[in-house]
């Protein structure tokens, strides 16, 4: 007998596994061929085609020995259990394969699932990058977390924060040790001249310790340090953006001297783009040499950062600061009682406004993709039943469902993969959209962008959003016994496929409901917030701003000759009604606090009453077409000779004279400036409250005095407004140029409509409704694909059922209207708990809503009506498919 | 197509659970035996026929060991386990209610 063992051994060639065990095949085929070879030659046949016949199905080698091999690899992995991963791997590259294939096959599946997940996905993406920027991303600092901020605040005012006054901060460096460093910074618009055109940059003066205590590393050059707050050289160190903007980003800055204020200022450094301290507007900063002294302890509105010590926690700071602010308030009881000063981290100031409507925005892309993951779910479903066949088959010729389902799981993933591809995409796109749209006013929203932790994070949100969907349809799928699926499968009884489907649908329609609601009552308190009367007439109003600086208007006269001379020349270009100066302009600036007396209305001690103070020109109230309430107005008359006059608002009158008329009363004012302060100043009038700090917001008490009777030195801001005869934009050139001839090294900066000044007080909130609004939006899309894929899944399932109904007379239309029926309970179901859902989260909107409550009935009605047109809509489709079935053809198919 | 292997694959692993329901075999026997049952119409040979007993072995419905006889070659011989036993029952009532199904449809046997 020929030696069949060698033979057999020299077709097969090398076999992929343990040696010991290959030998055991060769064997065992050995044997094989060797009993076939032994009957044919008993039957007669030579003995060398006895051989070749044995042989023969061994010939193709190495096709027989991978098919040995990978049948028995696992044991071989037995034997080296260290060896598991190539299967593994063989088995999810498999996978892959298959999934790929099956995903080509059904396009329209595939697309919309993908389409869906993307969106979900990308939506998420897009709002994870605003809100690391704004909220979690670390501020440039070292060690940010001992960094905190002193908040200023009245204790009987809570809500009014302000910023430190200099003497505090000297007293609290003085004697504070809890603290590393203390830094101090004055926020200080710069004029900038030599340039092409006098530039406005709004920076600060601040001391040298500032630096050192935030410990942010130049970008070029050095920081400012404690020599530096010595008389000498005037010093600056320029932010990233004004770098690249006036000076082309040249390196060679550092170490030249830049006009500024009139005086040379030598460049010493540049910030990282990052750093923009304590706000995103501050863009330089100048040491603060001698430009602050003799500044009162009352001018609180300088930002005070200080370092913690190592090791000394913030309620310890607190606490030893508590004990030196009564110590202060002791030794300084006209300018200190009454007021605490407050520790917060630094990272955590600023952003307190953008927060709730950021945690509503990320609760909103929450609940899209949620919605998305339930469409995609109950497509899956839908899919799973069209598949029952497969799994059947598949689990009766022995395929394990642990291999099933880590299939189904791949293809999900799959899909998850792709969809979070193209979600990354659309983040991109939305971030970009973000950066340039998104409102100003919230901090570091112009840093947002698509980075490392936000593709891990999509990474993980798209896993989720893959693994998720998939678990309902491969549960389902593997509890049928295969069996009975088997049957129904090749019978083609319909079944029910319907509960697992129709309850993701109800779910996605609840959620959608909820996220609707909350668009409908933000977009109403948007309604109602921009029908707000502001007070004043914006409509073809011009407004532009300048800022009166040393040496050019180092005194109050040389700053009110400025004003006088804009104004006339103003006035006299053609096609302007009325031109007016104020202080602050409503809805742009923020508004200053005076402290002021009532003559013979003494107060408590530690009782101080405090009014805005708005210096405008005689001509505002009429310009602005602000009502005159009582007495009379300001006139040209009211000069800084004449007798000290004011007018109050009705908010003013409420408040100190609520029984009175404020009319002929007299009050002092608390400047520190004697001759300004002895003088009483009478009220000649009430005009109506305005909008100042925003449309939600009531008018603060205010005093507005004639500017030619300002006596102090600040409120070196002032605002023209311009009423027009056409569109306000239009004159921007020649008012611009009015100016210019006055003086042309002034900048003259932000000439914008006062229209568009409001508008800008309403962005932020018109941004994050117009978001809610669109994902609302892009929410009952997904239910409508989500309705339509359910009802059109059930009505094929029913065709039979639906072709005898026919046959048994009933009409068309009552076959739409049992399809449509079926969606419109599916959707009620969802409207209904989605109603309580809202009813349920709706509290956590009140900060954001306006003049609307929480539930707002006429809101929630016309949004759960809106909702279920939605549902009723996308079942059309497949019930006027149903309808148009030919019931003969439908019987005879079955 | 994959489905049309995996049938052939399925349907080759319940004859030879079916087979080794009876008693004890070898690979050679079993091949014999196909053969001979199905009068020719089926054929596993070598190339198939071990690639499916190991695959069978390694989900543990069967188990084989060398048997020596005195004067022969060592043989190894497969025996079905419990769990194969389990999944022969199992598959056998798929097929059957299969078959059923495809009868009622398909119409295979006369009225």
């Amino acid at each position: 007998m020929p030696d069949f063992h060698a033979l057999v051994r020299e077709r097969l060639g090398p076999l992929a596994v343990d040696p010991a065990r290959a030998a055991d095949i060769v064997d065992e085929l050995a044997q094989h061929a060797a009993d076939d070879y032994a009957e044919r030659v008993a039957g007669g046949l030579p003995e060398r085609e006895a051989i070749a016949a044995a042989l023969a199905p061994l010939e193709g080698r190495s096709r027989v020995a991978l098919e040995l091999a990978r049948a028995d690899r696992p044991r071989a992995a037995a034997l080296q259990p260290a060896d598991r991963g190539p299967s593994r791997a063989a088995t999810f590259g498999r996978d892959v394969r298959y999934a790929v294939r099956l995903l080509v096959r059904a396009p329209g599946f595939s697309a919309v699932a993908l389409v869906t997940l993307a969106l979900g996905i990308g939506a998420n993406a897009a709002i994870f990058s605003v809100v690391r920027a704004v909220i979690l991303r670390p501020p440039p600092y070292r060690d940010p977390a001992r960094l905190v901020a002193f908040l200023n605040s009245r204790s009987e005012a809570p809500g009014s924060i302000t910023s430190s006054s200099i003497p505090d901060y000297q007293d609290w460096r003085n004697r504070l040790t809890s603290f590393e460093s203390l830094g101090l910074l004055s926020g200080w618009t710069f004029n900038i001249t030599g340039l092409d055109l006098p530039e406005r940059v709004f920076g600060g003066r601040v001391t040298g310790s500032l630096f050192q205590t935030l410990g942010t590393p130049p970008l070029l050059g050095r920081v400012l340090t404690p020599d530096d707050d010595r008389p000498g050289d005037e010093v600056v160190v320029l932010g990233y953006r004004v770098w690249q903007r006036l000076f082309s980003g040249d390196p060679a800055i550092v170490g030249r001297a830049v006009m500024m204020e009139g005086r040379p200022h030598v460049v010493v450094g540049v910030m990282p783009p990052r750093f923009r301290f304590p706000a995103d507007d501050t863009e330089l900063w100048a040491a603060i040499k001698d430009n602050m002294n003799g500044m009162p302890r009352e001018s609180r509105f300088m930002a005070a950062v200080g370092r913690l010590r190592p090791g000394v926690a913030l309620v310890t700071a607190q606490a030893e600061l508590d004990a030196t602010t009564a110590q202060l308030a002791a030794a300084y009881p006209a300018t200190n009682t009454g007021w605490r000063v407050t520790l917060a981290g630094v990272q955590g100031v600023g952003i307190a406004e953008s927060r709730p409507a950021l945690a509503a925005l990320s609760g909103a892309v929450g609940l899209v993709l949620l919605i998305a993951c339930a469409n995609v779910a109950s497509m899956l479903v839908a899919r799973a039943t069209s598949r029952r066949r497969e799994t059947a088959i598949r689990l009766a010729l022995g395929a394990s469902r642990a291999r099933l389902v880590s299939q189904w799981l791949t293809e999900n993933l799959l899909l998850a993969a792709a969809g979070g591809a193209l979600g990354v995409a659309i983040a991109f796109a939305a971030v970009r959209l973000v950066v340039a749209y998104g409102p100003s006013d919230v901090p570091r929203l112009d840093e947002t962008a698509v980075d490392i932790p936000v593709l891990g994070f999509t990474l993980m949100v798209s896993l989720a959003a893959g693994a998720l969907p998939a678990i309902a349809p491969a549960v389902r799928a593997l509890r049928e016994s295969s069996a009975l699926a088997l049957k129904e499968a090749v019978g083609g009884i319909a079944t029910a496929h319907g509960r697992g489907g129709a309850l993701l649908v109800v779910v996605e329609i609840a959620l959608a409901m909820t996220l609707a609601v909350a668009g409908g009552l933000l977009l109403k308190s948007f309604a109602r917030l921009s029908a707000v009367d502001p007070g004043f007439d914006r409509s073809r109003v011009l407004s532009l701003k300048v800022f009166l600086s040393p040496p050019r208007y180092r005194s109050v006269s040389e700053g009110k000759q400025f004003i006088r001379a804009a104004l006339d020349r103003l006035g006299r270009v053609p096609g302007v009604e009325a031109a007016a100066a104020i202080s602050s302009l409503p809805l742009g600036d923020p508004s200053s606090g005076q402290a002021f007396t009532i003559a013979g209305r003494p107060v408590a001690p530690g009782q101080r009453r405090i009014a805005d103070y708005r210096a405008v020109s005689a001509t505002y109230f009429d310009t602005m077409r602000i009502a005159l309430v009582r007495g009379r107005t300001l006139t040209d008359d009211d000069r800084e000779t004449t007798a000290r006059v004011v007018l109050v608002n009705e908010a003013m009158a409420r408040t100190f004279w609520p029984d009175e008329n404020p009319v002929g009363q007299a009050i002092h004012w608390s400047t520190g400036y004697p001759q300004f302060d002895t003088a009483p100043h009478t009220v000649v009038g009430v005009v109506s409250d305005i909008k100042t700090l925003g449309l939600d917001k009531p008018d603060r008490p205010a005093v507005y005095a004639p500017f030619t009777q300002r006596a102090f030195p600040w409120l070196r801001w002032t605002s023209f407004v311009v009423r027009t005869h056409g569109e306000p934009e239009a004159y921007a050139r020649v008012v611009r140029q009015a100016l210019v001839t006055i003086d042309p090294q002034q900048p003259i900066y932000q000439v914008v409509p006062l229209d568009t000044v409001v508008a800008k007080s309403v962005a932020a909130r018109r941004f994050s409704t117009g978001l809610i609004d669109l994902f609302a939006a892009l929410a009952l899309a997904l239910c409508a694909v989500g309705v339509y894929g359910t009802i059109g899944c059930w009505v094929a399932e029913r065709t039979r059922d639906i072709g005898v109904r026919m046959a048994l007379g009933a009409s068309r239309r009552r076959i739409r209207a049992m399809v449509v029926g079926r969606a419109l309970a599916l959707t009620m179901a969802g409207v209904g708990i989605g109603l309580a859902l809202s009813a349920a989260t709706s509290r956590m909107l009140v900060t954001l809503l306006f003049d609307v409550k929480p539930f707002d009935a006429a809101t929630v009605s016309v949004v759960a009506l809106i909702v279920t047109a939605t549902g009723a809509a996308a079942a059309y489709v497949p019930a006027r498919r149903a309808s148009a079935l030919d019931p003969l053809t439908v019987m005879r198919g079955e | 197509m994959s489905s049309d292997r995996e049938l052939r694959k399925g349907s080759a692993e319940t004859i030879i659970l079916a087979l080794l329901e009876e008693r004890d075999r070898h690979g050679y026997e079993l091949a014999k035996l196909i053969d001979r049952r199905s009068d020719g119409a089926l054929t596993l040979h070598v190339a198939s026929l071990y690639p499916t007993l190991y695959r069978l072995e390694r989900r543990g419905l069967i188990h084989g060991r060398w048997v020596e006889r005195a004067g022969a070659r060592r043989r190894r011989f497969y025996r079905l386990t419990a769990d194969g036993r389990k999944t022969l029952d199992a598959q056998r009532r798929s097929w059957k209610a299969f078959f059923t199904a495809l009868n009622r449809v398909a119409k295979f046997r006369h009225a």
